[in-house]
């Protein structure tokens, strides 16, 4: 059994960059956040060998990794050649541009806490509400991509939380544009 | 059982050394280099 983190990857955008070669790992806490938090991580990938197991299957985790550089650089552009799956497409847009992440003041907004126990992601939200309608929303925290990106746009109104603008001021919550069907698979 | 546990110790032992020769620093491998001692 083999814990490892992978240049700064999350284990969960790992994982299924390795799907898509067949490669199955874990991706979490594995029920083990007291030793995440002393390590000062959040998850890791973790990759367990038993007996049906051979050098061959170590060698496409191996190769697969690389994989994972093309498709998570840090600080470069995203080579989008080969990506056939909506899903990844997904994930690799929300981990180029993430999505109203940020803080916003307590009070006016309301910050509200989320902790995912299976996959140890950890999620912040601020939302902004005036007259009933959302005026503005940010999220921080750690954990994959998709955990750290809220798929909010035009809200506010004016030049949107990330650049679109909106109907006007306070515009509200317009759209949504995550494929619920696309939602992350989770893995202990 | 010895046998399915040797071949484990086996194929860690040789999955470790190719993660660390391949990607060096760019990955990091939690747990104890004792094979004898690594959860399996």
């Amino acid at each position: 059994m083999i814990s490892f983190s992978y240049k700064g990857i999350h284990p969960h955008d790992l994982s299924q960059v390795l799907d898509q070669h067949g490669v199955c790992i874990r991706a979490g806490h594995h029920c083990a956040k007291p030793l995440m938090r002393k390590l000062g991580i959040n998850a890791t990938a973790r990759a367990s060998l038993y007996v049906y197991n051979d050098e061959a299957d170590v060698d496409a985790l191996v190769d697969s990794l690389s994989s994972a550089d093309e498709l998570f650089p840090l600080g470069s552009e995203i080579a989008m050649a080969g990506l056939e799956d909506l899903y990844r497409e997904i994930i690799l847009d929300h981990y180029r541009n993430p999505r109203n992440r940020g803080e916003l003041p307590t009070p006016p907004a309301v910050r509200v806490e989320g902790f995912n126990p299976l996959c140890g992601d950890e999620v912040v939200l601020y939302l902004d509400v005036e007259d009933g309608k959302v005026a503005d929303v940010k999220i921080s925290g750690q954990g994959c991509s998709i955990s750290q990106s809220l798929g909010v746009d035009d809200v506010g109104g004016g030049e949107g939380a990330h650049g679109r603008r909106g109907e006007g001021p306070r515009a509200g919550l317009q759209r949504h544009d995550v494929d619920p069907r696309a939602a992350p698979r989770r893995r202990g | 059982m010895t046998a399915v546990r040797d071949h484990e110790v086996a194929l860690t032992g040789y999955a470790l050394a190719q993660l660390r020769d391949r990607y060096g620093d760019g990955i990091t491998i939690y747990g104890p280099d004792d094979l004898d001692i690594r959860g399996g």
